[in-house]
């Protein structure tokens, strides 16, 4: 079952903005990745889905139930992580979790013990009788995904969930949500105008342009088309490269590196005969794979690699 | 560490996560009502300044602790010397509203500018509850917190002079005096707490509105009693003679009446109290009971237009309220 489903969703504003158009979306659980650019409708269709904004055309479905007409029910199984700061500095995690576990339909003491739960799963047990003031803002995303994760939603929409982080916490959050998608097993979509970023731990990715759908599909079924092998050589590239088109292979280049398409695994065999037959100083063979941004390019002008996918080689 | 621990993984912030295992939730869900009264009661507490720190908790308290002085000294008086009460159950709230001004000036804001400040209320609107909900929660917590704050020293006073009260008709005679006074009390209540409301609904910063209610409710007290001094004319002080008279030695059945200064309001005298929520409450109780013993004109005629304002100015201001929160954005 599809745990969220739209059918030619249409939102306009009253201004004559068109904040979203016949898009129509099946969304599976698992991570889900929302990708598009600020502007592009993500957050349209979020408040859509949690029945705060009635759409102007077609209808959508959350966890089965109508949002238009169910919205209260959408929202008491759906968490909320909102993009923006949103926690008081003078009340203790626990607190704040407490009280909207209470504010999600929870009893007095299940929302204190659910509080300490979801808290716990996002890492900040020891800190949650601290005063959210005093968090960084890696702990201050962490609460908010906490207060999302109370009361064991069906579905988590997170909206850019690594806003403001560095890096080592970015990669934290994102592992915390792959956790949460995969252990937990909670429907997750995660908005996020990085692709980069959420690609990693996605299982499919919805892309929205312009309010319209621009493409969706499984992660694997995008990346996994055009697999590619990259070959370093400290010198004699291009006699490799001549050698190599020798064999029939197309060889491109990039900056230092040569990109060879991987039709079969015979290719393997030959590069590395190649350069044993040349005895050239290999120093790294990587296999590549399409960046997903580049699959939702227009211009689909760029080179196939930016990210190195695999580790190195040596002879 | 616990020994359940299955998987550790550090994070950017150098604490660790212990995964022992994710259980579904299969308890109750309370549905909206629920939730409304939940939000109700943290409110309530809020409006006191429990649930928050103890600094949230000296103005409301303290405040309270001084509402309650007169009703001690009142009690002590009646058990002591006898008598009636030197301040009526009626002319309690007026006589405090210095205390009450301050009480609703950081209340109201505690319970609405906050979350207004940091931005909270998608965290509350992405939850069951619907837009009027929580300032419905709201107003109710802040009307209850007034009625508690104005009818618990009437209370306290009623069951310390009913308990030195010696007959039957005497503890009759409190609780009918009583009555209109618990009456004035809930009119403040529905009065104040959407007027309150509104005004610290409209920022996010407290201090500010603080301020805001606290120049609205004394300017319009000030307004309201220059009005009145204005449109007030006395025949003069009264001749010295008159008051003190040898008949003032004879007892108190052959006192001559005591000497009562005519004094006449004009219209601008008894329509002054309109712009004075305070004196609309006042006004008000003054043309429903008919009361004698009024703190300001009787505005004789005009009584049903100060009711009438009263009932309007506080469905306007919880129309405002419900208008104000439509229109806060979400997502």
């Amino acid at each position: 079952m599809s745990v969220i489903e739209t059918r030619d969703l249409g939102k306009r504003y009253p201004g004559g903005v068109t904040a979203l158009t016949g898009l129509t979306l099946a969304v599976e659980p698992g991570i889900t990745g929302l990708v598009g650019a600020n502007g592009a409708g993500k957050s349209t269709l979020i408040k859509i889905l949690l029945g705060l904004l009635d759409p102007t055309e077609g209808s959508a479905r959350v966890l089965g139930h109508d949002t238009r007409t169910d919205g209260e029910l959408i929202r008491a199984r759906v968490g909320y992580m909102p993009e923006h700061d949103c926690l008081p500095p003078d009340v203790t995690a626990t607190e704040l979790v407490t009280h909207l576990g209470r504010m999600t339909g929870l009893p007095a003491t299940a929302a204190k013990e659910q509080a300490a739960e979801a808290l716990r799963h996002v890492g900040l047990h020891e800190e949650r009788y601290r005063q959210i003031g005093t968090f960084s803002t890696g702990m201050k995303q962490r609460v908010k995904l906490a207060q999302a994760l109370v009361g064991d939603p069906g579905l988590l929409l997170l909206d850019e969930p690594t806003n403001g982080l560095d890096p080592a916490g970015r990669d934290a959050m994102l592992a915390l949500i792959h956790r949460i998608g995969t252990e937990f097993g909670i429907a997750v979509m995660v908005a996020s105008h990085l692709l980069s970023e959420i690609e990693r731990i996605c299982d499919h990715l919805v892309a929205i342009e312009g309010g319209a759908l621009l493409r969706a599909a499984s992660l694997s079924s995008m990346t996994q088309n055009v697999p590619w092998l990259a070959i370093e050589v400290e010198e004699g590239g291009d006699r490799l490269a001549a050698h190599l088109a020798a064999a029939g292979i197309t060889v491109h280049r990039e900056e230092r590196a040569l990109l060879v398409p991987v039709g079969s695994d015979a290719v393997f065999d030959l590069v590395r005969d190649a350069i044993a037959d040349l005895g050239l100083p290999l120093n790294r063979m990587e296999h590549r794979r399409h960046h997903v941004e580049e699959l939702f390019a227009t211009g689909a002008t760029r080179t196939p690699a930016t990210e190195p996918r695999a580790a190195e080689a040596r002879p | 560490m616990t020994t359940t621990s299955t998987t550790a993984a550090s994070d950017g912030n150098g604490s660790v996560i212990h995964d022992i295992g994710y259980k579904p939730y299969t308890g109750t869900r309370l549905g909206r009502a629920h939730i409304v009264r939940a939000l109700y009661f943290f409110s309530l507490r809020a409006a006191f300044g429990f649930g928050r720190s103890a600094r949230a908790r000296i103005i409301p308290l303290a405040t309270f602790a001084l509402m309650m002085l007169p009703a001690a000294v009142s009690i002590y008086k009646v058990a002591d010397v006898g008598g009636s009460l030197p301040l009526p159950y009626t002319h309690y709230a007026y006589n405090t509203s210095l205390l009450f001004f301050l009480f609703v000036a950081v209340a109201a804001p505690e319970l609405v500018s906050r979350d207004l400040r940091h931005h909270t209320l998608p965290l509350y609107f992405s939850r069951p509850l619907r837009r009027a909900d929580y300032p419905l929660a709201k107003l109710l917590a802040l009307a209850t917190a007034i009625v508690l704050f104005e009818g618990l020293p009437l209370v306290a006073m009623y069951l310390g002079t009913i308990a030195s009260s010696t007959s039957g008709s005497g503890v009759w005679a409190q609780t009918r005096d009583l009555v209109p006074g618990l009456l004035v009390a809930l009119a403040y209540g529905l009065l104040f707490a959407p007027l309150t409301l509104l005004i610290a609904s409209t920022t996010g910063r407290r201090a500010l509105a603080t301020g805001a209610i606290a120049i609205l409710l004394l300017a319009t007290t000030a307004i309201s009693h220059v009005l009145e001094s204005v449109g007030t004319h006395g025949d003069g002080p009264p001749p010295v003679a008159v008051t003190q008279g040898p008949g003032a030695q004879q007892g108190p059945d052959t006192n001559p009446p005591p000497f009562k200064e005519t004094i006449t309001y004009n219209g601008i005298a008894r329509n002054g109290g309109l712009v004075d929520p305070l004196r609309l409450v006042e006004g008000t109780r003054i043309w429903a009971f008919h009361a004698t013993d009024g703190n300001i004109p009787d505005p004789q005629g005009a009584g049903g237009l100060y009711a009438a304002e009263l009932i309007l100015l506080t469905g306007l201001t919880a129309g405002g309220l419900y208008l104000r929160y439509r229109k806060v954005g979400v997502a």
